[in-house]
């Protein structure tokens, strides 16, 4: 079992809190991602679960074992680090082997090991090949190896796809994702990139300024976001957010901003009344793919969503455009439609909203209503 | 030995006729001895220093063929089992150059070295203070990770950092530089990254590697280790997410490193570009600077279309009124970003 839990830690560097009461329990074979911006806390959060930095308080735990004190190469863990130079004087099989041979494992079982997860990372006809006559992935390829040759309870990634260029990235995202299936092991896996986090991980952990802002699987993150912070943070382009102000008429209540008109769904309506936000300030909030131009979605339209786009710059992406307007609310807005509608700058279009899929959140706290 | 010495000596003015002297004079002369007849143009093969004296064979150089020079080294030179210089000597001594004193060489250091190779200089600082005990093992995982036997020096300076000195014969796998046409010491950056990515991974210790020019004599030590020192000071305060480096790459870090405080600050007051700049400003600054302003490789480095980065730079002209295109401005801009750490 390879179960880790993190009980109420805490990394403090004199009076800065790095790291505040991360408290989680990650499951066995469980690939969990931390994701957030620079300096969040995440790469010093792995690191006190390899023991490259102390705990200030609080308790970790692999399996059922107490590992506070534990010296790193005593916790059967591998690091898998953003940087890997490997060891330039040996071939791929001898950068395999090394730990292994430090281990004190029979050549028998090195060669068993190593020849298995060359294998598995496609990387057999590159056992007697130096370090430098690698590619960027095959090195990657070697980096993993070296951990998984070591059979650990747990394996730790530390951003270990940034130095690698987009194409790639890809690639070894799907790679690293088949390998964890292969492999059944648990994964703690570290990244600022959302989309990775989003692909890659069986529950994600959006962190930010030290704590926790959300933990739930991909849809949950992405569908029912917690706050604006992490509203913002996962999904690309960025969730759009209009401050404006609520009101009720005829039995209905109303968002207004500049620009724009809309009246809620019954269901949010009630929601809204409840928590007391009629004719109160909030922060509305809607995806970009949820803005359509389509005109069977605006004719059908079952809400009062539509408005009147002042179209400023358009992205075209191939199968959809990136369409930008600055004429709704107080900051820049993006729609996401079909690129046979063929919108072009300095054109005033008609969208609509989905008001199924918007979020409401509370304009000082920003903690979502819904 | 001394009486081999005289012998061989014997020997060889008989045979060749070539200038060759054995001197000998007490403790408190030594240095001066040493010294006077250096600038007298002779050079000192070999010496031995006890308490009560110290002997030392002379030659003139422009008189000795060079191979002739070399053959007078293997034999006059001590044998494996001769006593090397007291090793916590060389530790307290190398720990007074780290700490940014200027110690002379002491007496029993002078007996010159067994060094037929250059040495690579590496300096090893963990980041994690509280652990300590490191020397010890970080001796034996290098020891099997160069198969070095007894080849390999590691010297605790202080409960964090420890130097190591190899011989270069050790990192002869790695293409040499003038072969290749590679920037200068490229291998031994790569070989510094191994040792790095060695610690990290096998020792899952999290210590930075700095590595200096090679060098061929003992007395080139100190030097050697007050740069790698400057180094370190430079990327702690302005580079601490980096891990590896090599003396030869950060310059002007370490010129502004040295400045005393209020300088610093000084500066940072004259260049107020940094404040206007976002953080992507200051990425794409810090990449044209590190690839010598060349934009292709700026734009390979940072994953973006060079027409991209052109995007990227005029808006920075547009910014800050300085063209990182240009040298001079390129420069101001990055003193700008530079001393903006010290605010």
């Amino acid at each position: 079992m390879a179960e880790v839990r993190l009980h109420h830690v805490f990394k403090r560097y004199g009076n800065v809190t790095a790291v505040n009461d991360f408290h989680l329990d990650i499951k066995d074979r469980e690939f969990l991602v931390l994701v957030g911006p620079s300096g969040c806390g995440k790469s010093t959060t792995l690191r006190m679960v390899a023991g490259l930095e102390d705990i200030s308080e609080g308790d970790l735990y692999i399996g059922n074992r107490r590992v506070n004190d534990v010296a790193p190469k005593d916790r059967d863990i591998a690091m898998v680090f953003q940087s890997y130079a490997l060891y330039p004087h040996m071939n791929v099989y001898e950068n395999m082997a090394f730990g292994l041979k430090l281990r004190k494992f029979s050549k028998t079982e090195i060669d068993s090991r190593i020849k298995e997860t060359a294998r598995i990372l496609d990387i057999a006809h590159l056992l007697d090949r130096k370090p430098k006559a690698l590619s960027g992935g095959q090195r990657q390829r070697v980096a993993l190896g070296r951990a998984i040759v070591r059979e650990p309870q747990v394996f730790l990634m530390d951003e270990p796809l940034s130095n690698l260029d987009a194409k790639l990235r890809v690639q070894m995202r799907t790679e690293i994702a088949k390998l964890h299936q292969r492999l059944e092991t648990t994964v703690i896996y570290v990244t600022h990139d959302q989309t990775e986090a989003m692909t890659m991980g069986d529950r994600i952990v959006v962190m930010e300024d030290g704590l926790i802002q959300q933990v739930a699987t991909t849809n949950d993150i992405y569908n029912h976001p917690v706050n604006q912070f992490v509203a913002s943070f996962i999904g690309s382009p960025n969730m759009n957010f209009i401050t404006g102000r609520t009101r009720e008429e005829a039995g209905k209540v109303w968002f207004a901003a500049r620009g724009i008109d809309i009246q809620f769904p019954d269901d949010q309506a009630q929601l809204l009344r409840k928590n007391g936000y009629v004719g109160k300030e909030i922060t509305f909030g809607i995806r970009p793919e949820d803005i359509y131009r389509d005109n069977q979605f605006i004719t059908a339209n079952p809400f009062q969503s539509v408005f009147q786009a002042e179209v400023d710059v358009v992205e075209n992406m191939g199968s959809e455009l990136y369409v930008y307007f600055n004429n709704i609310g107080n900051s820049q807005m993006v729609a996401r439609v079909d690129a046979r509608e063929g919108l072009r700058p300095k054109m005033t279009v008609t969208l609509g909203m989905d008001l199924s899929k918007c979020h409401v959140f509370d304009a000082e706290s920003e903690i979502a209503l819904f | 030995m001394i009486a081999r010495w005289r012998r061989e000596i014997e020997r060889i003015r008989q045979t060749t006729s070539l200038p060759i002297e054995l001197v000998r004079c007490s403790p408190s002369e030594w240095e001066a001895e040493r010294q006077q007849y250096e600038r007298a143009g002779g050079k000192i093969v070999i010496s031995e220093v006890t308490k009560a004296e110290v002997w030392f064979v002379g030659v003139s150089p422009e008189a000795w063929p060079k191979p002739a020079l070399a053959l007078l080294n293997l034999l006059l030179h001590h044998e494996p089992d001769q006593a090397e210089p007291d090793k916590e000597s060389v530790q307290a001594w190398l720990k007074a150059c780290y700490m940014g004193q200027t110690p002379a060489v002491p007496i029993q250091l002078q007996t010159p070295w067994n060094w037929v190779d250059e040495r690579a200089c590496f300096l090893l600082e963990r980041t994690m203070p509280e652990r300590s005990g490191h020397a010890a093992a970080w001796l034996a995982l290098l020891t099997d990770f160069f198969d070095a036997g007894q080849k390999l020096e590691l010297y605790p300076l202080t409960d964090t950092a420890a130097l190591l000195l190899l011989p270069l014969s050790l990192l002869s796998e790695v293409r040499t530089d003038t072969d290749t046409g590679e920037p200068p010491g490229q291998s031994l950056l790569e070989w510094a990254a191994g040792i790095h990515d060695l610690i990290s991974t096998e020792a899952m210790e999290n210590a930075r590697v700095f590595v200096a020019p090679p060098i061929g004599q003992p007395e080139q030590l100190a030097a050697a280790l007050r740069e790698l020192a400057s180094l370190s000071r430079a990327v702690k305060r302005f580079l601490p997410k980096t891990m590896v480096a090599a003396t030869w790459q950060y310059r002007l870090e370490m010129w502004a490193a040295e400045l005393p405080d209020q300088a610093a600050m000084m500066i940072s007051q004259t260049l107020p570009w940094s404040m206007r700049l976002s953080a992507e400003q200051r990425e794409t600054l810090a990449a044209l600077c590190s690839h010598n302003l060349n934009i292709s490789e700026t734009a390979r480095a940072l994953y973006i279309h060079r027409n991209t980065l052109l995007y990227r730079l005029d808006k920075l002209k547009e910014t800050t009124g300085l063209d990182p295109r240009q040298f001079s401005d390129a420069l101001l801009l990055r003193l700008a970003l530079l001393f903006s750490q010290n605010r």
